[in-house]
């Protein structure tokens, strides 16, 4: 497991600024539309009883229906799992050094990536439509030099205007602390 | 033609064991590449003892269902929505 006490590669002097995951409304989402997923059998039950109930007591229809029932309910909290697995494994960690990206890419993909804090050149803050303008969340898009990726995003995280304000109060510091880049 | 109706439970089981490779490997994720804090475990736990919970009721339902009645098709196919007659 990944603890925040050791951070891989930790650099000195290093501390951890802030924890970023995406907004909580991305997660409450999922959980509205995998709620009407685990409500919707008992509606088409109610409606196929009151159409005809013999088919609860039917030798091949009964356990049909408990098996459909089952499978169905364990796809469904499944996927859930999967859902919530995808959102909480994706992070950003800001430190006072750098910006550690975790990606998790369905399973048995992920991607983890690094970003000096020396090196971010510009950052910018987006939120676009109404949800994300009254709940505050939005992107972060990073800037930086001399990198593989130049461009690195913050995706649909709470308060990107304050993010963005820590990664370019952090990057300052960090260049008047460290003219010389050596770290 | 007849099938039994034991090949249903068959085809459930089958799906049941990629159901619980899924869920294990979900599982495995989450302890391996999680932080290390109480929600992660908190959350794990809440998924784990739901699933548990739902085969636990799938499987009481189905240990009260018969599954060693043989089904013959093609009687009007409304044959299969009858109760069986005893000593049939």
């Amino acid at each position: 497991m990944l603890s925040l006490n050791y951070l891989p590669n930790k650099l000195p002097d290093e501390s951890i600024v802030r924890v970023v995951r995406r907004d909580v409304f991305i997660i409450f989402k999922r959980v509205v539309i995998f709620a009407v997923l685990l409500v919707l059998p008992v509606g088409f039950f109610y409606l196929m009883i009151s159409n005809d109930a013999t088919a609860l007591v039917g030798t091949v229809s009964l356990p049909l229906i408990t098996l459909g029932t089952s499978a169905y309910y364990l796809f469904v909290w499944l996927f859930f799992f999967f859902s919530f697995v995808d959102y909480y494994l994706d992070s950003w960690i800001i430190t006072n050094r750098r910006i550690i990206y975790i990606d998790q890419r369905g399973f048995f993909s992920r991607v983890v990536a690094e970003h000096k804090i020396f090196r971010i050149q510009d950052v910018t803050s987006e939120t676009h439509g109404l949800i994300p303008t009254v709940l505050k969340f939005g992107d972060v898009h990073v800037q930086t030099a001399g990198t593989a990726e130049e461009r690195f995003s913050f995706r649909q995280v709470p308060n990107p205007d304050h993010i963005r304000d820590i990664i370019i109060k952090l990057a300052q510091k960090n260049r008047s602390e460290n003219p010389y880049h050596e770290i | 033609m007849t099938f039994s109706l034991i090949i249903l439970l068959y085809i459930y089981y089958a799906f049941l064991a990629l159901w619980v490779i899924f869920f294990l490997a979900g599982f495995y994720h989450m302890l391996k590449f999680g932080f290390k804090t109480f929600f992660t475990f908190l959350s794990t736990f809440f998924f784990l003892v739901v699933a548990v919970m739902m085969l636990s009721v799938s499987f009481y339902y189905i240990n009260q269902l018969e599954w060693d009645v043989n089904i013959i098709l093609f009687e009007g196919f409304l044959g299969a929505f009858k109760r069986p007659m005893p000593f049939q």
